[in-house]
């Protein structure tokens, strides 16, 4: 039971099924054995009482006038036109139960001789029937037969008893016509039967297949990414496996759902942990820094200093202008007092990328369906957008396209940027806004500034959410940021 | 009135369709021109193209229709003869020998150069012992026809010389009413031995030799007159003498001679009227047990 429970359903609904085809077949093959052995059964029956009746009759004549040898032209006549599978095996002729009148087996029963002194076997059954009243019929089995005999009486008008036709069938070869028959039958059932579990058993295969492959996609779960699951998840029809697929499918997507956003909330708070740790770190220098500036300049002004003092000096404030410049980018800041975004920015974003582009020999596909001003701080969109279109530009081989689009979709700016340059290798994909990242990529290391970090710190500020999708030869940053700006 | 008149005319019509499956009866008592060929177990007549081409022989030899008459035994010949129902046939000689007086000899067939031949006993060819007869006391034996001379009257002579009947001595003793019948009721174990016309036998050996198989001859009895041809005392002379003239002619035509092969004769012939007095004697002999 427990073979059978742990059985895979492969095997277990081909089995099922031959099982059924082979039972039905059996009981198929039953009824039509036993119908096929009552009918010959009957057959047999019903021609011997007719032979008898038929027999019965012309042998009124020749017995009323003890012709034996018209009784025997009449008896012979069956014998002598029977076809070889014919079991009729000889017809005597008794006077009631006494002699042997006339046989068409001479030799078993020799004319005129006392049934008694006939040899056991032959006197025991004619003894019986020859004894018998009306017509007689025994020795027909179920599945097969000893010897048949049948036996009526010959009337006279008068329905006086003249004598007792007796007719032996061969049992053997009755016998051995149900086993031609069974043969035959096997012989016509078998092939069939074979066709059939064939069938079965493809089609019980062809059932459970969905079902198989479903379980081992469910085995992968863990150890292959769901989505590469769900691919070749496809489910089929709205039979309970198509539903099981269709769930189970549903179940990988949020399953993968799940993980992404795990994985960007890791993200998130990576870069939220970097920005607080970088925009700490800027005010710690930048105080200093500007007492560091503040004295430079004091000593240059008021300390009358000599040419190389001037010179040092002159190096010292570009070296400190130069570290409140990058420690200036790490902050970004959302100066509420910005102007409102314009169609004048967008056309200025497009009069300053087209340079680059043309430099690349590009083509710069620009979209932007925005008629009013939105009440979005412009330098951090500007910012935003100019970092990303940079980077695409850096993205693109020689000759390569750039796709850009802004619009307003309901209460939030939807934006994106395309190229179909080099994809982002997944390696890089994890740290993408970290900044200062280096990646290992192949033989090359390759070291990312601070220009996305500075792209994700915008949108963070003004409350919205950066996506980058990099799949069929196309990288594409979609930003979508809401037109309250992150101030509610 | 029709319906008065209806049974009669189905009574008719009924009566004119047992006449038509039963032709030979119709046949008899027809027009005149017909001549009536009665024929009995004497040959193998149950051999119908072999008839059929006598009958076409007789045809054309004599100018007259010919009918060929079959019955069931000698008996009923013999009966149809005297009753001139029939105008000819080819019997036996023990009828033609008691029915003389009416009968007149038109032709003796003629069998191995002579117009004789023999009654022949058999017995199953595993029966060797059996010489005569007399070895099958209490057997059960096989006569062809109670008209017949090879087929009884010799046979019951034989006894009679014995000192015993046929009743008397076989345990059972049946007529088949045929020859080759006789041959039949040994082959198949009926009879244990049998009493069969030497030509019909010796026919039947040669041309079917499958049904003697398992027989064979165990006496012969001394020559008698050949089954002849009779015809009816009363036939029109003119008709005896072209009847006649067409049997003794027919070794020398080609179609009678092919029907002497079929019937396994020579020809037909005039013999003297004396080859059937054995013939005679036994009946005498027959008779007088009887009386």
């Amino acid at each position: 039971m427990t073979l059978f429970r742990d059985l895979s359903y492969r095997y277990r609904i081909p089995l099922a099924i031959t099982a059924v085809i082979v039972a039905t077949e059996c009981m198929v093959t039953m009824t039509l054995l036993s119908q096929g052995l009552a009918d010959a059964r009957r057959d047999l029956q019903a021609g011997a009482e007719n032979l008898v009746a038929v027999l019965s009759r012309s042998l009124r004549e020749p017995l009323l006038r003890d012709d034996v040898w018209q009784a025997f032209e009449v008896i012979r006549t069956p014998i002598e036109t029977r076809d070889e599978n014919n079991a009729l095996e000889s017809i005597t002729v008794t006077d009631n139960g006494e002699r042997v009148l006339i046989s068409t087996d001479t030799k078993t029963f020799p004319m005129l001789a006392s049934i008694d002194s006939l040899p056991e076997s032959a006197r025991k059954f004619l003894k019986s029937a020859s004894a018998a009243k009306g017509f007689s019929f025994t020795g027909a089995k179920w599945m097969g037969a000893e010897n048949v005999v049948a036996s009526g009486d010959v009337l006279s008008d008068d329905g006086s008893s003249l004598g007792r036709v007796v007719i032996q069938y061969d049992g053997e070869k009755i016998s051995q016509r149900i086993r031609t028959t069974l043969i035959h039958l096997f012989a016509v059932t078998l092939p069939g039967l074979v066709v059939l579990i064939l069938l079965g058993w493809f089609w019980g295969k062809r059932m459970v297949a969905p079902l198989s492959r479903l379980a081992a996609d469910m085995q992968r779960i863990g150890k292959v990414p769901p989505m590469e699951i769900a691919k070749e998840v496809t489910p089929a029809g709205k039979d309970e496996i198509g539903v099981l697929s269709a769930s189970f499918k549903d179940m990988l997507h949020g399953l993968d759902e799940k993980e992404r956003l795990e994985q960007e909330m890791v993200t998130a708070e990576r870069l939220a942990a970097v920005g607080r740790v970088s925009t700490g770190i800027a005010h710690e220098i930048n105080n200093p820094l500007g007492g560091m500036l503040n004295a430079v300049d004091t000593l240059a002004t008021h300390g009358n200093p000599d040419a190389f003092t001037k010179k040092t000096l002159g190096l010292l404030e570009r070296g400190l202008n130069q570290i409140r410049t990058t420690v200036g980018a790490l902050l970004v800041e959302a100066r509420l007092d910005s102007p409102a975004m314009t169609q004048a920015d967008w056309q200025d974003l497009e009069t300053l990328i087209t340079p680059q582009v043309h430099e690349r020999a590009g083509a710069l596909v620009w979209d932007v369906t925005i008629g009013q001003p939105i009440p979005l701080p412009s330098h951090l969109v500007r910012q935003l957008v100019l970092n990303l279109l940079l980077n695409a530009v850096k993205a693109v081989r020689d000759g390569g396209h750039i796709w850009f689009e802004a619009r307003i979709e309901g209460a939030t700016l939807e934006m994106a940027v395309a190229n179909d340059g080099d994809p982002i290798p997944p390696e890089r994909m994890g740290h993408l806004f970290e900044p200062y990242t280096v990646t290992q990529h192949g033989s090359e290391k390759k070291s990312y500034p601070i220009g996305l970090w500075v792209c994700y710190q915008v949108v963070k500020t003004l409350g919205g959410t950066i996506h980058v999708v990099s799949a069929d030869g196309l990288t594409r940053f979609q930003v979508s940021i809401p037109l309250s700006g992150g101030k509610s | 009135m029709l319906r008065s008149r209806n049974p009669i005319r189905r009574l008719v019509l009924r009566t004119l369709g047992v006449c038509g499956v039963a032709p030979f009866s119709l046949a008899i008592g027809q027009a005149q021109s017909t001549l009536r060929f009665g024929t009995t177990p004497v040959f193998l007549n149950d051999h119908v193209e072999t008839t059929a081409r006598w009958r076409r022989y007789l045809v054309d030899a004599t100018g007259t229709n010919v009918q060929f008459v079959q019955r069931g035994s000698y008996g009923e010949i013999l009966e149809l003869l005297m009753r001139n129902d029939l105008d000819a046939a080819w019997v036996c000689g023990y009828p033609y020998v008691i029915s003389k007086a009416r009968l007149e000899l038109l032709a003796t067939p003629i069998y191995h150069g002579k117009p004789l031949y023999q009654s022949y006993v058999i017995v199953p060819a595993d029966d060797e012992a059996t010489r005569s007869i007399a070895d099958l006391r209490n057997s059960i034996y096989a006569f062809s026809d109670p008209l017949s001379n090879s087929g009884y009257l010799v046979p019951k002579s034989e006894l009679l010389r014995l000192g015993t009947t046929p009743e008397a001595f076989f345990r059972k003793a049946f007529f088949t009413f045929s020859h080759r019948k006789v041959v039949d009721a040994v082959r198949l174990g009926v009879a244990r031995g049998g009493s069969v016309d030497g030509y019909v036998w010796d026919t039947l050996a040669k041309q079917q030799p499958e049904s003697t198989k398992g027989v064979r001859v165990a006496w012969r009895s001394r020559e008698f007159g050949f089954p002849p041809v009779v015809v009816r005392k009363t036939l029109d002379g003119q008709l005896t003498a072209t009847l006649h003239r067409a049997f003794v002619n027919m070794a020398r035509t080609h179609a009678g001679q092919d029907v002497l092969t079929r019937l396994n004769l020579d020809g037909f012939g005039d013999a003297p009227d004396s080859i059937f007095d054995g013939i005679a004697a036994m009946v005498r002999q027959v008779d007088g047990v009887k009386t």
